[in-house]
């Protein structure tokens, strides 16, 4: 009974629409014809739904390892205790408090052609680019990301370091273990659990970069940029919903089987 | 416990819910469909219950008049105006005792006023049988034939603005160019004593009112109230020396929005003249038309809004992207049936931040949700995948059983197969003009090809004010934008723009050539911007034009000059087909409310009583209402002249079409075959890099590389 509201909550905004939306995936929206599979055929036949989909994978490929690393990378100094390292700690939080479209105001100044960085390069007489029209977008996109998510993720992997008994790193060290023996035999396999919430998590906002590209570049930015959601987004403009659907509908499967051989995975290691 | 504390939990969670969805449910249907952003305008008066309005009339037109001039009521509430003809010549003073719904001839003196050549701007005629004409330096006036003219004249560094005459009082306003104010003056005809007033609140309107159009004035018929039109619409009494507004600013400003509810019906270029009777209930105005370039009268109404058709349930929305013309048949049609409410919406207005892909989102979040409106203006909009999805319904038994009634060829082209979903209310042609070497041409090598050896004879091939609407035109034809942009198409359109510029500027022309003549721009405007070439050709500053014929009075211009430089005038790029632009594309929403209204809202557009009432730009899709006297006549008499716009000097005379001439047309129009496919992006993307090339001196293989890296994506989509 004490789960019914969330229950009824994740039925009514997730569960139900998202059937809805595989029930349309093989229907004529507008008119309710059965097409069968011609939708799923249309949208991967669809060289934009292709490339949407190969750069929202490169995007996860490349932005998630960058950022689950280098959250650890700077969680394990913070969690032993570092001067500064609760300033640090507040810092790293900042990005998440500011508003998309800050952070959007942030980025055009910075990366415009006419903006900080090629002015800053410039002093070193360095020909400045246009950023965010040229190849170097998907970069700038990835250090958006990282930056954006990297205090919630180093919160994360602290939480799990302090849920590290400290008895078993001293009974280490009392038998010769040293601190990179202690982290790779000791802390990363006491992490698993950890990493598998971080990375599903950092999978599941790697898809919502878009925002930040979106109001970058608007519906048509840089081709290495162009996510699903821009896809997605122009679609519904000429009310293509039976390709949004079935869009949907391979997006999640693909999400959904990344996830499942993940968890087998972190299953596995935990027996 | 447990179990009534969960009972209770869940409980109002289901009444939170239904809440929710009922609150939901309450707006639509309060709201309607009529969407959160755009504008809403034009026909429909739903105010709130009681709220005192201005109502708009539209008077009866006065064909005779070219231009209008003093505009006044009498004190028996007779409406007097005078009107001028197209020579600023003919003078006629004209009564109306119903508030300008009638007129008549009056018995008036108006010598003063036809001899005065161009030396005077304003040349009036009073109420009071006082005519006056002012220049911005004097201002004469006579009370009567062979009365004498008293004159009074400017200072030095003023300007006379504006000037009234009413009962006793002369008003005029003054523009000091030292201190650039304008400010309000008032002489006494009897004696010719000037007075000016130091109302501080009337000084500083002024100030503002020099910036809206000259500061129109008006008096009332005892000559003590003056009305000045700035920052809305002022009040000062002279007797009592107060200061008050009749109509504010924002006021003002919907009055005279077409978008706005009860704003003017015609696009305003510029109010010339007002009136304001002595109860301050009416007031009548004369503006510029400037789609038809004639004054239009507009009376406007103190009152309540109307109740009743708050309780009206029969409505009719259509929506169209931009602002269109349908707007024109939307409020024709209100007042050809009160008892519908008839709605209509432009979604992107310009006038607030929502963007064209804002509201095409909104617009198919309403259709998606059965709310969308029952007519759709489908210029900008994705009509084809409208069609497809079958949002569209099909209306061929609405056309086809008066096929012969239409230019059917053209709605055809707009539709696939033999059902009819889409329809076009105008359109325009893509011509160029030229000898019978140039018309040879049937693709754009061929007319490369005639162009190079058109050149160097002196005179440039096409002119350079027209490389832009040519550029436009000759992709808009060429067939490089299929289901994708073809690159090296396209790049070879870039080279031979290139060539095409190479010949039309002459040395240093291109380096200062002005941003609102170049492509990028004309692009944005596209399909408004327009040019017409043949002015240019007819003055020997081109040997050929590309533009378009959109209409009747730009056909005289193309006919006169291929009548006087021996040329003619044919399909551009004709090997792609015969192509034209559809304008102000009508379809029902299957979905809508009101299907009855709406079919018969569209039969209304297609019956031509609209053009009836108001003349618009391009050509209308039902055949018999091209034509009429001012256009045609059976010898083809002189109808005017048109002078050409960088050297307004060179005029060339126009002469109205013979019926022999409009066959000819008629017969042209019935070639149409292809629609141009006009994607705003597209075109957008590609000028802009045509600039880069032609400006910029960019290659035109990267240039369109360029171009289909970004575009084809967008059309793979």
């Amino acid at each position: 009974m004490f789960v019914l509201p969330s229950l009824m909550g994740v039925l009514v905004f997730y569960a139900v629409p998202y059937l809805d939306v595989i029930r349309r995936s093989f229907v004529r929206t507008l008119t309710g014809e059965f097409t069968g599979i011609e939708n799923f055929r249309l949208v991967l036949g669809n060289p934009a739904f292709r490339l949407a989909a190969a750069n929202t994978g490169k995007m996860m490929a490349v932005s998630v390892p960058v950022l689950v690393v280098f959250s650890l990378m700077l969680a394990v100094p913070l969690q032993k205790g570092v001067p500064g390292g609760r300033w640090f700690k507040s810092g790293l939080l900042i990005p998440m408090a500011i508003p998309v479209a800050s952070v959007v105001l942030l980025w055009q100044c910075i990366f415009a052609k006419q903006g900080f960085l090629n002015g800053f390069l410039n002093l070193f007489g360095i020909p400045g680019t246009d950023w965010m029209n040229t190849k170097y977008a998907f970069a700038v996109l990835v250090f958006s990301y990282v930056w954006k998510n990297l205090g919630y993720s180093v919160i994360l992997w602290i939480a799990a370091l302090e849920g590290i008994p400290a008895e078993i790193n001293e009974a280490a060290r009392m038998d010769g273990a040293g601190e990179w023996v202690i982290f790779f035999r000791i802390t990363i396999p006491n992490l698993f659990s950890a990493l598998f919430t971080i990375t599903v998590l950092s999978l599941i906002n790697s898809f919502k970069v878009f925002r930040e590209a979106y109001l970058v570049a608007g519906d048509y930015p840089d081709e290495s940029i162009y996510m699903l959601q821009h896809l997605f987004n122009n679609w519904y403009r000429n009310l293509d919903v039976d390709k949004m659907a079935a869009g949907a509908v391979l997006s999640g499967t693909v999400l959904l089987i990344l996830v499942c051989l993940f968890w087998r995975k972190w299953e596995g290691e935990e027996v | 416990m447990k179990r009534k504390i969960s009972g209770l939990l869940v409980f109002f969670i289901a009444a939170f819910i239904c809440s929710c969805s009922l609150k939901g449910s309450t707006g639509a249907g309060k709201d309607g469909a009529a969407g959160e952003q755009g504008q809403e305008g034009g026909a429909a008066e739903d105010g709130a219950s009681g709220e005192e309005a201005w109502n708009r009339t539209e008077l009866q037109n006065l064909d005779s008049a070219a231009w209008s001039g003093a505009l006044k009521y009498l004190a028996d509430g007779t409406l007097r105006l005078s009107v001028m003809d197209q020579e600023y010549e003919n003078a006629q003073v004209l009564d109306s005792r119903d508030n300008g719904e009638s007129w008549q001839a009056a018995d008036a003196d108006t010598s003063l006023t036809t001899g005065q050549e161009y030396e005077y701007t304003g040349k009036y005629y009073s109420a009071e049988g006082i005519q006056y004409a002012y220049s911005e330096t004097k201002l004469i006036l006579q009370g009567g034939k062979e009365t004498e003219t008293k004159e009074i004249h400017a200072e030095k560094g003023e300007r006379f603005y504006n000037a009234a005459v009413s009962a006793n009082t002369l008003a005029v306003t003054v523009f000091n160019d030292e201190y650039q104010q304008l400010r309000a003056e008032f002489y006494d005809l009897t004696e010719m004593e000037r007075r000016q007033p130091d109302n501080p609140e009337l000084l500083e309107y002024m100030k503002t009112a020099a910036d809206f159009a000259g500061g129109e004035i008006a008096l009332d018929s005892s000559g003590t109230v003056l009305y000045i039109y700035g920052d809305g619409i002022g009040r000062y009494d002279l007797v009592e020396d107060k200061f008050s507004l009749l109509i504010e600013r924002d006021l003002y400003d919907k009055l005279m929005n077409p978008n706005e509810k009860n704003g003017l019906i015609h696009d305003v270029g510029l109010l010339t003249s007002f009136a304001v009777n002595d109860s301050e209930d009416k007031i009548v105005m004369t503006v510029w038309d400037s789609i038809s370039q004639k004054p239009r009268l507009y009376r406007f109404d103190r009152g309540i809004r109307k109740q009743e058709k708050q309780a009206s349930k029969d409505k009719l929305r259509i929506y169209s992207l931009k602002p269109s013309s349908i707007r024109y048949a939307a409020t024709f049609f209100q007042e050809k049936y009160p008892e519908l409410e008839v709605i209509y919406e432009t979604g992107c207005t310009g006038e607030d931040s929502v963007t064209l892909t804002d509201a095409v989102r909104t617009l198919n979040t309403e259709l998606m949700a059965g709310e969308g409106p029952d007519i759709l203006i489908l210029d900008g909009l994705p009509g084809d995948s409208y069609r497809e999805k079958g949002i569209l319904e099909d209306v061929t038994e609405i056309v086809e059983p008066e096929k012969e009634k239409y230019f059917y060829n053209v709605i055809s082209a707009c539709n696939e197969g033999n059902t009819i979903y889409q329809i076009p209310t105008y359109f325009n042609v893509p011509v160029i003009l030229g000898d019978a070497d140039v018309l040879e041409a049937k693709n754009r090598d061929e007319l490369m090809e005639i162009l190079r050896t058109k050149s160097g004879v002196g005179i440039p091939f096409l002119s350079s004010e027209n490389l832009a609407e040519a550029a436009v035109q000759l992709f808009a034809v060429s067939g490089i934008l299929e289901e994708t942009a073809d690159e090296e198409k396209l790049s070879d359109y870039y080279r031979d723009l290139e060539t095409i510029a190479g010949l039309c500027f002459s040395d240093g022309e291109r380096e200062i050539f002005s941003a609102y003549d170049k492509m990028t721009y004309w692009a944005k405007q596209y399909p408004d911007a327009l040019f017409d070439p043949e002015l240019d050709i007819y003055f020997d500053k081109a040997q050929a034009g590309i533009g378009r014929i959109r209409d009747l009075g730009n056909y005289m211009k193309t006919l006169s000059v291929c009548k006087e430089k021996n040329l003619s005038y044919q399909y551009l790029n004709r090997e792609k087909g015969n192509h034209f632009i559809a304008r102000d594309v009508i379809g029902i929403n299957r979905g809508g409310k009101n299907p009855d209204a709406a079919r018969q809202f569209l039969q209304y557009c297609l019956s031509g009583e609209v053009q009836k009432k108001q003349e618009l730009p391009d050509i209308f899709i039902v055949r018999d209402v091209l034509g009429g006297e001012r256009y045609v006549s059976e010898n083809g008499e002189y109808a005017g002249r048109v002078s050409r716009k960088y050297t307004p000097d060179e005029i060339m005379d126009l002469y109205k079409l013979t019926p022999a001439e409009l066959e000819e047309l008629i017969t042209f129009f019935e070639g149409l075959d292809t629609r141009v496919k006009d994607d705003a992006v597209v075109m957008q993307k590609v000028m802009e890099q045509a600039d880069a090339c032609v400006f910029d001196g960019k290659d035109p293989k990267s240039a369109a590389a360029d171009v289909c890296g970004e575009v084809n994506l967008y059309l793979n989509e």
